[in-house]
């Protein structure tokens, strides 16, 4: 309140007397932390403002407080002068993979077992195979992401994954730069997919709608094979009387759906489980699934699938190369594609192309998959966009395709993504234009205060 | 060049950087980049100007584009079709429409609005069908080898319409092949190394991650099997040693082959077929105890075709009784129904006449692969309803003394021809292959049809062996191998007549859509050797 009547008072003052504007600067640093002004700079607020050529952005309490042409800077305000520098939104980062304990094994994840006198080498699995499902934020070990790199590259949200099939997190870094904060716990179905009978099964089996005889997570050939042995799938009801039985055949890999607890699966009416829950959304396309594809082959498997399930809002996490072969096949409502930012090779030949352009000439909503590469982190993080930008992509369809387009993804955009009033002061302030090879990131903020410092 | 300044770009400090790829630089790196982007959209106003986003480039245009219109009638115009079952047809027309060949003729009357492709000067055959082919349209991690999916997969599952070897097939022809599944059927002689093995199927109730630490009570009985005894003297455990008398014959499991089109960029249509043929390796009927257990099984499988038919018949009575428990694989099943043939390599004249009385004996349809002295006992083939499947150029030397009846004659495909046994001809090896001697691979299929010619066989009866003989072994008459009316539209356009090595398939077409082009697909030399 007081700090209200001090800025009304200033406020007045400096349209009276040029003079208080020397006074404003002494005050500044009593507050320094919590009210910062970047004046005079290009700010790309990927919002409805546009890009405002000559701007400012006043960051109050972690928020942005007010960005436009035209802003009135308290007195109490650090001032960052921005001449010929540019702000732009902290990038998102949509595809972050992290490792959990699971991942760890051996080489290729084979294994012998001995059984009366015969070995065995169990085959190893791909992610794809592993179709046990895992959350994120529940097995996130808060230190393991290192946050120096992604900062220094204008990160300052992840969407944190894990090979094979998983519920994603997305998450910050938090004030001492070293551990993660996580902004969203229950983020985005994840599934790697192959172009196999187990692989797609997965997908077959989750989006089809649960029903008491074949609960979700267990598929045919093994609900068939324990109806066989007399053994009742998890999420059936039994009859009363019988304890509870565990499937001793359950194979490794075939869990049964996380959180159905004995009392929970032997309910007389069964309840969908958290993971049933999560399909169903994603089946009446509230909620879109990440779909992580090595092979353009496995997309049109997928987009089979798919068919039968047109709510399904699907976002394929793919190499710009896959994507080119079946862009023609993805239907445009459900479609949102993760591409790497760089110029892709054509098949079979030594053409080059700009996938993201292509995309955006068939208006297939895209983003750019940012932070997972080493050079992003070095010197000119925004290096890879430039190349994009200069051989067909649109400069404005660039940025967002690490800002704005990801948050939405990601069902963040109410927070985060852009430079709009009330949104988290996530800013990168560049030296210049962020698609110039030459220019390097000045000043990363995050939640309004400076992490790094060119 | 261009590696060089891009690493020099990465690793110098961001100082010096800056100096060196100052302003100057800039429009040096983006011409650089864009040279070869530019070179692809002849269009673009100029090398500066900002490109349109919503312009295409060729790569995108791939067969998916063309491949979007299925309802669209295609008119194929001005070509020599030769149909392979009926007449050739001088400057004909086809009408393709939904996948399908809706006409064929000389005075057929074209929509309006059909698209043209014109042939004039061409020379139209249906799309060849290879009898025996591997590692195409799959891909490499799956269907053959260890499979990530534990060998349980299903072929359907793990097609790759974006094989490059479908490419080359089609370039030489192949719209459809048979495509041998190697890790699912578990061969005779047991599993290859490695190879995916379903454990839940075998042991149900085991748990692989107990396995060494509960399941057995001592690590001896772990590693050696449950002990019996132990030696008196050196109390080291006594190992069962092997029987002396062989054991008995397990039962013959044969492999099984699924019947894929080369749809290149296309899924939809690609598996046409899950099994089309009973694959014994070339030893499972050879001596008289695999005979017996081969008899043993078929007899198991008419019984139990039997059984179910009563079954079924008192079910419809209204009477309940358990149904019979099938005894041999679905394989067998359909080679008993004879809904498949069993085919099996056998070149010997002993080696046939065996084959040919068990396929009399036991009445299954019966494809000799080889049949290198086949020439020896054509009456005795013709009777059996036999065919074969043969390499032309496979010889073998007759044994000293038996020169009349013994090894390879070049003569084979003639005496096939005039005895009237059916013959599908297959190259010397199954898969593509980019390495070695050409002319061995798969692709060298029609050159191996023409070495039937060589061998005395009629052009027409030579180009049969690679389309319509082989879809019928297949199952397939009905669908594909020739050229006619309600047939799917597997259509070659090829620049000279189908047998000679100098002709070319221009384009090729599957499933009604075109899915190989010479100059775009760039398989073979793209240069028109008229014009030199």
């Amino acid at each position: 309140m007081k700090q209200d009547t001090q800025n009304r008072f200033f406020r007045y003052a400096r349209q009276t007397f040029t003079v208080a504007v020397c006074c404003s600067l002494s005050f500044s640093t009593l507050s320094a932390q919590d009210v910062v002004a970047i004046r005079n700079a290009t700010i790309r607020t990927q919002g409805k403002e546009g890009v405002i050529a000559n701007g400012t952005v006043l960051i109050r309490n972690g928020k942005i407080a007010e960005v436009g042409p035209k802003v009135d800077i308290p007195i109490v305000a650090q001032i960052i002068d921005g001449k010929g520098k540019t702000v732009t939104p902290g990038f998102v980062s949509i595809f972050y993979p992290v490792s959990t304990r699971r991942d760890s094994g051996g080489d290729d994840g084979s294994r012998v077992v001995t059984v009366q006198g015969r070995t065995f080498v169990i085959p190893g699995r791909s992610p794809a195979a592993n179709t046990s499902f895992v959350k994120v934020a529940d097995i996130l070990n808060r230190d393991s992401v290192e946050w120096k790199g992604p900062l220094r590259a204008g990160v300052t949200t992840m969407n944190l994954v894990t090979a094979g099939y998983s519920q994603a997190a997305a998450a910050s870094p938090s004030q001492d730069k070293q551990t993660s904060k996580v902004i969203e716990p229950n983020g985005r179905v994840v599934v790697t997919v192959t172009n196999s009978t187990q692989s797609l099964d997965l997908l077959r089996n989750n989006l089809k709608a649960p029903s008491r005889s074949a609960p979700s997570g267990v598929p045919p050939n093994i609900a068939a094979m324990m109806a066989a042995r007399g053994m009742r799938p998890p999420g059936s009801g039994t009859p009363p009387g019988t304890p509870p039985v565990t499937p001793p055949g359950t194979p490794p890999g075939v869990t049964p759906p996380a959180g159905a607890t004995p009392e929970q699966a032997n309910a007389a009416t069964p309840e969908l489980t958290p993971e049933q829950k999560l399909w169903s959304e994603i089946r009446e396309g509230n909620s879109p699934l990440f779909i992580v594809v090595n092979n353009s082959a496995t997309i049109l498997h997928v987009l089979q699938v798919l068919q039968e399930y047109p709510k399904v809002k699907a976002v394929w996490v793919v190499n710009g190369a896959d994507a080119s072969q079946v862009l023609a096949e993805f239907p445009k409502d459900t479609t949102r594609l993760v591409l790497p930012p760089a110029i892709d090779i054509v098949p079979n030949s030594r053409d080059r192309m700009n996938v993201p352009a292509m995309a955006a000439g068939r208006k297939l909503p895209f983003v750019l998959s940012f932070g997972t590469r080493t050079e992003e982190s070095q010197l000119a993080p925004t290096f890879a966009l430039a190349m994009l930008a200069k051989t067909g992509l649109s400069e404005e369809n660039a940025l967002k395709a690490i800002t704005l387009g990801p948050a939405e993804f990601l069902g963040l955009e109410k927070t985060i993504g852009s430079i709009e009033v009330g949104k988290v002061a996530n800013l990168i302030l560049f030296d210049g234009s962020p698609f110039e090879a030459t220019s390097a990131i000045n000043n990363v903020f995050l939640e309004g205060r400076p992490v790094y410092e060119d | 060049m261009r590696t060089k300044f891009w690493s020099f770009a990465f690793l110098t400090p961001r100082s010096v950087r800056s100096k060196i790829v100052g302003n100057a630089m800039m429009p040096l790196v983006a011409t650089m980049l864009l040279q070869p982007l530019s070179a692809q959209q002849p269009a673009a106003p100029g090398p500066g100007a900002p490109k349109p986003e919503e312009k295409s480039t060729p790569a995108e245009k791939t067969k998916t584009e063309d491949a979007k219109k299925p309802s669209e009638v295609i008119a194929i115009v001005g070509g020599d079709i030769v149909t392979v079952t009926r007449e050739t047809i001088r400057k004909g027309t086809i009408l393709v429409e939904n996948g399908k060949i809706k006409n064929v003729g000389k005075d057929i009357d074209i929509p309006a609005d059909a698209k043209k492709i014109d042939a004039s000067g061409r020379v139209i055959t249906p799309g060849f069908v290879s009898i025996n082919m591997s590692g195409v349209g799959t891909s490499s991690s799956a269907g053959f080898g260890p499979s990530p999916s534990g060998g349980s997969g299903k072929l359907a599952d793990e097609l790759n319409p974006f094989d490059r070897k479908i490419q080359v097939s089609l370039a030489i022809g192949i719209t459809s092949g048979c495509v041998q599944i190697r890790s699912g059927g578990g061969g005779r002689f047991g599993r290859a190394e490695n190879e995916g093995f379903d454990f839940t199927e075998r042991f149900p109730e085991f748990d692989p991650d107990d396995a060494t630490l509960a399941y057995f009570d001592k690590p001896e009985e772990r590693d050696y099997g449950v002990i019996q005894r132990l030696c008196a003297c050196c109390n080291l455990p006594i190992l069962p040693t092997e029987p002396i008398t062989s054991p008995p014959p397990s039962p013959i499991l044969p492999q099984k082959s699924s019947v894929v089109k080369m749809s290149y960029g296309v899924l939809k249509g690609m598996f046409v077929k899950d099994s089309a043929f009973l694959d014994l390796t070339p030893g499972a009927l050879t001596g008289a105890s695999n005979q017996a257990a081969w008899r043993d099984q078929i007899s198991k499988a008419k019984k139990y075709l039997k059984d179910q038919a009563a079954h079924e018949q008192a079910t419809k009575e209204g009477k309940r009784e358990q149904p019979p428990r099938k005894p041999v694989s679905d394989e067998i099943l359909s080679l008993v129904k004879r809904e498949v043939a069993l085919r099996i390599t056998a070149n010997r004249v002993s080696e046939i006449r065996d084959q040919l009385d068990l396929a009399q004996e036991l009445s299954y349809r019966l494809v000799i692969a080889g049949g290198l002295e086949a020439w020896v006992i054509p009456k005795e083939i013709a009777a059996a309803g036999a065919s074969l499947t043969i390499t032309p150029r496979n010889r073998r030397e007759a044994r000293f003394g038996e020169e009349e009846t013994t090894g390879s004659w070049i003569e084979l495909p003639r005496v096939l021809e005039q005895s009237g046994i059916p013959f599908a001809v297959e190259p010397l090896e199954d898969a593509v292959s980019a390495v070695g001697l050409a002319g061995r691979d798969l692709t060298s299929l029609p050159l191996e049809a023409a070495f039937a010619v060589r061998g005395g066989a009629s052009e027409n009866r030579a180009l049969a062996a690679i389309t319509i003989v082989p879809a019928t072994m297949l199952g397939l008459q009905d669908r594909i191998g020739s050229i006619e009316v309600g047939k799917d539209a597997d259509l070659l356009i090829l620049n000279g007549p189908p047998l000679d090595y100098r002709t070319y398939v221009e384009s090729a077409m599957v499933n009604g859509k075109v899915v190989f082009t010479r100059p775009e697909d760039k398989v073979l030399p793209v240069y028109d050797r008229a014009q030199n």
